[in-house]
């Protein structure tokens, strides 16, 4: 067998809206998942790799704009080698599809080749690429076994791209789309296929670290780009190298966008102080999309401040949404808090009522943290 | 302020006054209108208030016009920790002095302008709007007010409530601010939100309504989809079904070839059946007509045999029915005489009987007759006599004039002088209208003519009648002429007889109605002419009946004996037509049998003639038949034909077998089956094709793509209208939390505050109502705005004058009460309670011996009566 070096993509799910990203960074993420693709097309360069496999969901679904169409095809013939697409869950073959649509089909480069036919494709002389193609949203088994019928082991390189859970990361046990391992495994075994080029996980499988990332047959690479906050890295792809031994398989960052999730603990002026580091440290903010998820207890001169903090934080991130389901941050006013108000005015009895109420956690507690906040404010505290 | 005494000098009405009054209790100052009592108030607020030098309105119209000495006041009072007398004098030699009588600054005096203003000091440390408000001035208003101007008041209740103070500006401050803020998200009653909150509220509801409607549009592209994948599932199946036909379709034509052979061969059996049969019915047939020829010769033999015997019989037969019936014939000629003998005997009976009924009936008409004659004659007499009747009124009229003569008779009499003519002794003769009469007795008469009595020769009296003696005699005249003409008229005699007459034409009447009657009942249903008629034509028969009777037997004697012996005829004749009858029976039966008999034979003899020909005819045709074929040849085809069609038979039924075999049936109805199964399936598959194209056109034109944008879009909108939203809701119920948590706080401050003012005024009105509910609403002012008795609540401006006043007292009293008595200022009550009746000023009295514990309370009236009730009051009498 001699070497074939190749990159190992997937779910880049081109035209992909996040409805939480408001106004121009909609249009940013969108543009940089395009733009990701060049770097790919980079990688390859810098790489050597001979192809590029896209293991399904190329596309968000069959009714991107023809825009969008033009702009990923254009990307994806910038890349100096061949891209190999293969339809998966998002974009199947059959009735309506995009991979028919006139403006696919005609602005389709020559590097560009659609995978729509199940079983081998020749890449060059001794290598080939085995396709699973999805015919349909739901089909109703394996969508990869039946690729790997009548392959001999007759010494072509074959790389399966499929698209599907395997059965032990599919969440639904009763799944029917699920990817079962035992035909993979005993088709590496037969030396039918070499190496086994997965998509629908968005998380690089096995993660770098674990067992068999670098070596092991059978890989999911991840989206190019993250898609939610699951993701807690940026996207990645993988360059294989497949030579007489295992195959070897490295990873590279091509993203740029994170979906962050900042968890802190927060119990005084301190903690907000180490918090703001942390907020300045991350980069670069206008591609990074942050969760908070808080725990503690504030003063309501604190609580103001964090709320200061992350509006104005808000305005630089490409978006910053708090955690509600996760945060648990009660707002307790100290001592000096109301200083400003005459002692044993109604004033400081409708705080301390308050106070009661927020630190109580029924159901007004964050209406009464808030209700706190204000007379704060009203009474000389820091503006908001 | 506690006034202890005032002294007043020429002050309006007032030349000199003093007053004194205790620290606490009631003084009542009493006097009659005009003596000077509001003026002891306005000389105080002069002494206060203005400088010994003025020349104001309040000094120029308290100066008397008849007196030209200064107006001079003098008060001592407590103010401020300093009790002082303090003087002015107006006009004339106008001074000030103020006199430290108690306090810092006892023993010191000061005058002028320094004294004025050492007081004017003083009395700006205290209270005055307590005092002025604790004044009810005769005439003034009655009005609401608030105490809250008060400080001394203010204090007291605040002591009262902890030392919570009402005024706390910046607090107060920070409410407006917030309700400013809750402004902002909510309308002013605070129950919904403000245009601005509720059109993020509309903006995020129609995002989701986009997002909805949105979402429907790329739905229908993914039905559009599915349907799509359906249907090319559907053409796949359907074109592997065509195949699958049309394999089938092959296979069956092949056996079909094989099936149209055996088919061939069955019809060539079946022809062959049928020839032979046709062959063997022929054959048949004539085999039958000969056995039917043989059958019909031997028939006719056989009734020639018959008929020739039954001939012989009939014959026979005939003579003893000839016999019977000549028999029948005479004894049918017998019974029509007897029947004519009996009818002749019955006519004549019949004739009898009705001769005798007919002069039993002529008598009979001729009595009703003579009756009719008689009753005639009586009638006719009768009506003579009402003819000459008198009618009713004509007697009625001779009775009215009988009375009015006899009237006028009598009006004579009664009306005129009267002649009395008396005897003394043995009077002698006198001669009366010239006629001597010797009188026994008294003689007396009406003068009605002149009269005369004469005692012969002595004397002769003439009386004359008077004037209408002669008018009535005249009247009577008349009257007796009418009852004369009348009766003449009528030819009687006197009106006795024409009573007579009148009741005569009466009974005559009543007679010829019964006479009338009897005749009616007699012609009861015939006219008398009719009757007549009978009479004479009964007659005429009766008569000529003797000459035309026919019989020989003699006319019975009564009607009796000819009912009797008709009746006897008439049951001899019934018994003749029955004979008759059963005679005449015998005879037709007798000579029906003997003319049956007849026809039977010649009939017999008609057929045997005609059999003999028929056997004749037959013979002479089976001769011809035998000729043409034998018997025996005859026999022998028949048996060659019906072998010839068992044999076609048999090559017809093998044909059929062989069909059998073939299971021809199973294969065309299967041929015929897929053959339109596969007609049916490509038709559905051109259908679905067409459907598929369709589709297909839908999905291009559907603008998928601008539905996905349209859809992202307003998923995107959707997230930030919800987020915005949600923003402003924290603002906005934060907002509304705090305003409501502080001003639950404020009024729970205020209302502690103006607690024991409220339940003062309510503790003194349950004591002069009498009303354990009693209560009043106040203000955080300290206004009494509402009132509550007896279950009604009503606002202050709504109360009568009197309870108004009523509750304007109280809440002075109640002020009174509640401050320091030190503070405190006199309530002064100027002619009040002037709407009050007597039971409810009795109660308020309560009130303010109550109140007089702690302070000091100056009434001024000019009642005597008002404050009677007042234990303990001091009174001063102006």
């Amino acid at each position: 067998m001699g070497t074939v070096r190749f990159l190992h993509t997937s779910d880049w799910q081109l035209g992909m809206t996040r409805h939480y990203l408001a106004g121009e960074a909609q249009a940013r993420f969108t543009g940089d998942r395009v733009e990701t693709i060049r770097r790919i097309g980079e990688l390859a360069a810098s790489t050597g790799a001979e192809f590029v496999v896209v293991a399904g969901d190329v596309f968000e679904h069959h009714n991107l704009g023809r825009q969008d169409v033009l702009r990923a095809l254009e990307a994806m013939g910038s890349i100096q080698v061949p891209v190999y697409l293969l339809p998966g869950n998002h974009d199947p073959l059959g009735p309506g599809t995009l991979w028919e649509s006139p403006d696919f089909v005609g602005r389709r480069q020559h590097n560009v080749i659609l995978l729509d036919d199940v079983g081998p494709w020749p890449v060059r002389e001794g290598v080939e690429i085995v396709a699973a193609p999805w015919r349909t949203k739901h089909p109703d088994s394996d969508p990869v076994a039946p690729a790997l019928q009548g392959l001999p082991a007759d010494g072509t390189v074959r790389i399966v791209v499929g698209h599907g859970m395997l059965a032990e990361l599919q969440p639904d046990r009763a799944a029917l789309e699920t990817v079962h391992r035992g035909p993979l495994d005993a088709a590496l075994a037969a030396g039918t296929v070499h190496y086994v080029a997965l998509g629908d996980r968005h998380i690089q499988w096995p993660a770098d670290g674990e067992p068999g990332h670098d070596h092991g047959a059978i890989h999911y690479s991840g989206a190019h780009e993250t898609t939610g906050f699951r993701e807690p890295d940026r996207g990645r792809v993988l360059e294989v190298v497949l030579a007489d031994d295992l195959p070897t398989v490295t990873s590279h960052e091509v993203g740029r966008w994170l979906h962050h999730i900042v968890q802190a603990d927060l119990d005084g002026a301190a903690d907000i102080d180490a918090l703001e580091a942390r907020l300045a440290a991350l980069e670069p903010k206008e591609r990074i999309i942050l969760k908070t998820r808080f725990a503690g207890t504030l003063s309501v001169s604190d609580a103001s401040r964090l709320d200061a903090l992350l509006d104005a934080q808000r305005e630089v991130f490409a978006a910053l949404d708090s955690w509600e389901r996760h945060t648990d941050l009660a707002v307790v006013p100290d001592e000096a808090e109301f200083s400003a108000l005459a002692a044993g005015g109604y004033v400081l009895e409708s705080a301390h009522e308050l106070a009661a109420t927020a630190q109580a956690g029924g159901p007004d507690a964050d209406t009464a943290r808030d209700a706190l906040k204000l007379l704060y404010r009203f009474t000389g505290g820091e503006a908001r | 302020m506690r006034l202890h005494r005032l002294h007043i000098e020429n002050f309006k009405a007032i030349d000199t006054r003093d007053l004194s009054v205790p620290d606490t209790g009631v003084v009542v100052v009493q006097g009659r209108n005009e003596v000077g009592k509001t003026s002891m108030i306005e000389a105080f607020d002069a002494l206060i208030s203005l400088k010994d030098s003025s020349r104001t309105k309040t000094i120029r119209e308290a100066k008397p016009v008849d007196r030209d000495d200064p107006i001079v006041v003098e008060a001592e009072f407590t103010v401020a920790g300093e009790r002082v007398v303090y003087r002015k004098q107006w006009l004339k030699q106008p001074a000030t002095t103020l006199r430290f009588v108690s306090g810092p600054r006892q023993g010191r005096a000061v005058t002028g302008g320094e004294a004025h203003d050492a007081a004017t000091a003083l009395w700006e440390n205290s209270d005055t709007t307590l005092w002025k408000a604790m004044r009810i001035m005769q005439a003034s208003q009655l009005e609401a007010v608030g105490f809250g101007g008060s400080t001394v008041l203010r204090r007291a209740l605040e002591a009262q409530a902890g030392g919570t103070s009402m005024e706390d500006p910046e607090a107060d401050s920070l409410v407006e601010r917030v309700q400013a803020e809750a402004d902002r998200y909510w309308t002013a009653t605070r129950s919904k939100p403000n245009a601005d909150y509720r059109a993020l509220q509309t903006a995020a509801e129609e995002a989701g309504a986009e997002v909805a409607g949105t979402r429907a549009a790329l739905d229908e592209v993914a039905t559009t989809e599915s349907e799509l994948a359906i249907v090319l599932d559907d053409l796949a199946h359907l074109d592997d079904l065509v195949a699958d036909h049309l394999l089938e379709c092959d296979g069956l034509a092949e056996q079909l070839v094989a099936i149209t052979s055996a088919h061939a061969e069955l019809e060539k059996a079946e022809q062959a059946v049928e020839r032979t049969t046709r062959h063997h019915e022929a054959v048949a047939a004539r085999h039958e007509q000969r056995a039917d020829l043989r059958d019909q010769v031997a028939e006719a033999e056989s009734q020639v045999d018959r008929l020739t015997a039954a001939i012989a019989r009939a014959e026979e037969e005939l003579a003893p029915a000839r016999e019977r019936a000549r028999e029948a014939e005479a004894a049918h000629d017998a019974a029509q005489q007897a029947w004519d003998l009996a009818r002749d005997e019955d006519q004549v009976a019949t004739d009898d009987r009705t001769h005798l009924l007919d002069l039993g009936r002529l008598a009979d008409l001729r009595i009703t007759l003579d009756r009719l004659d008689e009753l005639r004659k009586r009638i006719s007499g009768l009506r003579e006599a009402a003819d000459r009747a008198v009618t009713t009124q004509q007697l009625a009229e001779i009775e009215r004039a009988v009375d009015a003569a006899r009237s006028a008779e009598v009006a004579i009499g009664v009306g005129s002088a009267h002649l009395s003519v008396t005897p003394l002794g043995d009077g002698g003769t006198l001669v009366l209208d010239g006629e001597p009469t010797d009188l026994t007795g008294d003689w007396q008469t009406p003068v009605v003519r002149e009269t005369t009595v004469e005692i012969p020769g002595q004397w002769r009296i003439t009386v004359a009648p008077e004037s209408a003696t002669e008018t009535r005699a005249e009247a009577a005249r008349s009257a007796r002429q009418l009852v004369a003409d009348l009766l003449a008229d009528l030819g009687v005699a006197d009106p006795e007889e024409a009573r007579s007459r009148h009741l005569d034409a009466e009974s005559a009447s009543r007679a010829i109605a019964d006479a009338e009657a009897d005749r009616d009942a007699i012609l009861r249903k015939d006219d008398e002419a009719t009757l007549r008629d009978e009479v004479e034509h009964l007659d005429a028969r009766t008569r000529s009946y003797g000459s035309t009777r026919t019989g020989t037997t003699p006319l019975p004697g009564s009607l009796a004996e000819a009912e009797a012996r008709a009746t006897s005829i008439a049951a001899g004749l019934a018994e003749a037509r029955s004979a008759l009858v059963a005679a005449h029976t015998a005879a037709s039966t007798t000579r029906e049998d003997l003319a049956a008999r007849s026809t039977r034979l010649q009939q017999l003899s008609g057929e045997l003639t005609n059999q003999r020909s028929t056997l004749t005819d037959r013979r002479a045709a089976l001769d011809a038949a035998r000729a043409k074929e034998g018997d025996d040849a005859l026999d022998l085809a028949l048996a060659e034909a019906r072998h010839a069609m068992a044999a076609a038979e048999a090559g017809a039924a093998a044909a059929v077998d062989v069909l059998r075999g073939l299971d021809a049936e199973t294969v065309t109805a299967r041929h015929e089956y897929v053959t339109t199964a596969l007609e049916t399936t490509q038709r559905r598959r051109q259908a679905l094709g067409e459907k598929r194209t369709e589709l297909d056109a839908r999905l291009r034109v559907m603008g998928r793509d601008q539905r996905q944008a349209d859809y992202d879009r307003a998923q995107t909108g959707l997230v930030a209208a919800e987020r915005a939203l949600e923003a402003m809701t924290r603002r906005a119920e934060a907002a509304l939390l705090l305003e409501r948590t502080l001003m639950a706080r404020q009024r729970a401050v205020r209302a502690a505050y103006v607690a024991p003012f409220r339940e003062r005024i309510e503790e003194l009105g349950r004591a002069t109502y009498g009303d354990p509910g009693f209560g009043v609403t106040v203000d955080d002012a300290l206004t009494v705005t509402e009132r509550r008795l007896k279950g009604t609540t009503l606002a202050f401006e709504q109360l009568s004058t009197g309870a108004k006043e009523q509750l304007v007292i109280l809440i002075r009293l109640a002020t009174a009460m509640l401050v320091d008595p030190v503070e405190g200022v006199p309530v002064m009550l100027d002619d009040a309670l002037g709407y009050s009746d007597r039971h409810r000023l009795q109660t308020i009295c309560r009130a303010l011996s109550l109140a007089s514990q702690t302070s000091q309370v100056i009434l001024f009236t000019c009642h005597t009566d008002r404050y009677a009730g007042l234990a303990g009051a001091e009174l001063v009498e102006l």
